[in-house]
């Protein structure tokens, strides 16, 4: 066969299957959104946000879920941020070419694909079998040991793209090191920690088993972060293995409005980065 | 310290300013990335109130020497210097590891002329000021970026502040352009503003000494032009050292140029002699551009 020939048809052949490959991949995310839309906008209205979950075939929303999702993911997140940007800027600035540097940053990647029930355990073992109780802080805690790496990675990934000469020109004027990060290397990187924080918070607001073992979830509506709370993910994986359809629904709502709001957070993260950059 | 080729040696000439004006001065440096040596036994005096052009080909040790004036190069743990670097007869080398360097190199050190006191080196990065090959703005606004220095060392009223904020950037020669959007972002100016933002942020702390590392290479040839004026100016208050790849550059804005080869100082003189008259063959070949 004709080289010139036989170098296109191959071309195409690879660009086709490429094509095949993210095709599937966008069917799946479509199939995926298209279920969660037509079975969980339906049961969508404004019970949702102001009832508790009901009791089998009584009227009832998700409101406890929804406030016990945003609490925990909140103190989650918030537990992860202050931890993940100091390490990952000590990754960065200070002790990342060292050896013991290098074992941090290959725990944290080890933690980073962690299966998030061992961490679920992990959390149970030390603080809900201690105190003999389940705990929404205990969920928080676990929430922010699944982010806590996601952060620190992204910290020192963002950091390190940060220009030495920066640093140079900040200490040159007689700053010390860790002024001159925090005043401007940080600065300068702003858009890319927040959007390392919106990715923690992306990936625990959909968690579920380290809830179960934490947080166990509430049928009461409660902000007692000594007492176990309910979450979004554990109330969908109670509902949805019921054998009520109303509860069913419900799941399909809480379904939806995880990944709405993953959506939205991702496409902020985006934004924001975006903006930066200009 | 390793000793110059022979055939080079022949080529030394340096003619050096009167001790008694100078502003700062490296004896005998020595300069070292992990265990590559940079700088073999470096002299450089830098007169007051002139500049101070250090030129020669990639890779020579002219950036080196530069950035061991203000000890910058302290930010990564390999890299050390031996010798001495004198501000005002003060050794700003005269820490205990490097002290213990110079010991090592010279078997014994004079001890009577050792000052003792703790190096302060970021007093000493205040009081020699340093613009580099990029621009560096910070992201914060024009005003911040000249205050930032200032605020460091230095409680200032608001009024006091502006004042300082405009004679800094008046004296880099940017105040024109800039005095409506001071509270603009500086990373929003021009290149060759920005690289004058970077020298209004240095002076504005008055320092002594201004360090610049190939300041207009990353410019275009009009806003080079528009540096080489300010810097001129800022001659009458300051002492400027120069590194620049630009021959045309040190002779046009430069008193005394100092030509580097592999790590040595090969000839130093006042400009005009060097050029017109260079006494070493490299530095010849090199001013007249046959190699480099």
């Amino acid at each position: 066969m004709d080289r010139a020939l036989y170098r296109r048809l191959s071309n195409y052949a690879f660009v086709g299957l490429t094509a095949i490959a993210t095709l599937i991949a966008l069917t799946a995310l479509v199939l995926i959104l298209w279920s969660l839309l037509s079975k969980g906008l339906g049961g969508l209205d404004a019970k949702i946000f102001t009832m508790t979950q009901p009791a089998p075939g009584s009227e009832g929303g998700l409101s406890n879920a929804i406030m016990g999702s945003i609490m925990m993911c909140g103190m989650g997140l918030l537990i992860a941020v202050v931890i993940g940007v100091l390490a990952g800027t000590w990754l960065s600035e200070y002790g990342g070419n060292s050896p013991y540097g290098a074992a941090v940053r290959f725990l944290n990647d080890v933690l980073l694909s962690a299966p998030s029930i061992l961490i679920g355990l992990f959390v149970y073992e030390i603080m809900v079998r201690p105190f003999q109780g389940f705990s929404a802080i205990a969920g928080a805690v676990a929430l922010a040991i699944i982010a806590m790496p996601i952060v620190t990675r992204t910290t020192e990934d963002i950091l390190s793209l940060q220009p030495s000469a920066l640093r140079e020109a900040g200490m040159a004027l007689g700053a010390s090191r860790a002024f001159v990060i925090r005043k401007v290397v940080w600065k300068s990187a702003r858009a890319g920690l927040i959007t390392g924080a919106l990715l923690g918070f992306a990936r625990i607001s959909g968690e579920t088993a380290p809830l179960l073992f934490t947080a166990l979830g509430n049928q009461f509506f409660s902000v007692d972060p000594t007492q176990p709370m309910a979450s979004l993910p554990t109330t969908i994986f109670q509902f949805a293995l019921s054998a009520y359809e109303d509860w069913q629904r419900l799941a399909w709502v809480g379904a939806l409005l995880i990944a709405v709001a993953v959506l939205s957070i991702n496409i902020i993260g985006r934004v924001v980065a975006r903006e930066a950059r200009r | 310290m390793t000793d110059l080729p022979s055939h080079l040696s022949e080529e030394v000439h340096l003619a050096f300013p009167p001790s008694d004006r100078l502003a700062i001065e490296a004896r005998k440096l020595d300069f070292f990335y992990g265990k590559t040596q940079a700088l073999f036994g470096v002299d450089l005096p830098v007169e007051r109130n002139k500049i101070t052009a250090l030129i020669g080909p990639s890779g020579c040790g002219k950036s080196t020497l530069l950035r061991a004036l203000n000890r910058i190069y302290d930010l990564y743990p390999r890299q050390h210097a031996v010798g001495r670097i004198l501000l005002d007869g003060h050794d700003v080398l005269a820490d205990r590891k490097s002290l213990q360097r110079l010991r090592e190199r010279e078997g014994a050190i004079d001890e009577a002329t050792m000052i003792r006191s703790p190096v302060d080196v970021a007093g000493l990065r205040a009081r020699v000021g340093m613009v580099f090959q990029k621009p560096t703005p910070f992201p914060m606004s024009i005003y911040d970026n000249v205050a930032f220095g200032v605020r460091l060392y230095q409680r200032k009223s608001r009024a006091e502040m502006d004042v300082i904020v405009e004679k800094s950037l008046r004296r880099a020669a940017l105040w024109d352009e800039v005095k409506d959007k001071l509270h603009s972002s500086g990373l929003g100016l021009s290149g060759g503003q920005q690289q004058r933002l970077c020298v209004a942020r240095g002076i504005a702390v008055e320092p002594d000494v201004l360090l610049l590392d190939e300041p207009a290479s990353a410019l275009d040839p009009v806003s080079t032009a528009k540096l080489e004026e300010t810097l001129i100016e800022l001659r009458e208050d300051f002492t400027i050292v120069i590194v620049t790849h630009n021959l045309q550059q040190a002779a046009r804005i430069s008193n005394y140029t100092g030509f580097m080869y592999l790590g040595r100082m090969m000839e130093f003189q006042p400009t005009e002699e060097l050029f017109a008259n260079p006494r070493g063959q490299r530095t010849r070949d090199y001013v007249t551009g046959r190699f480099g």
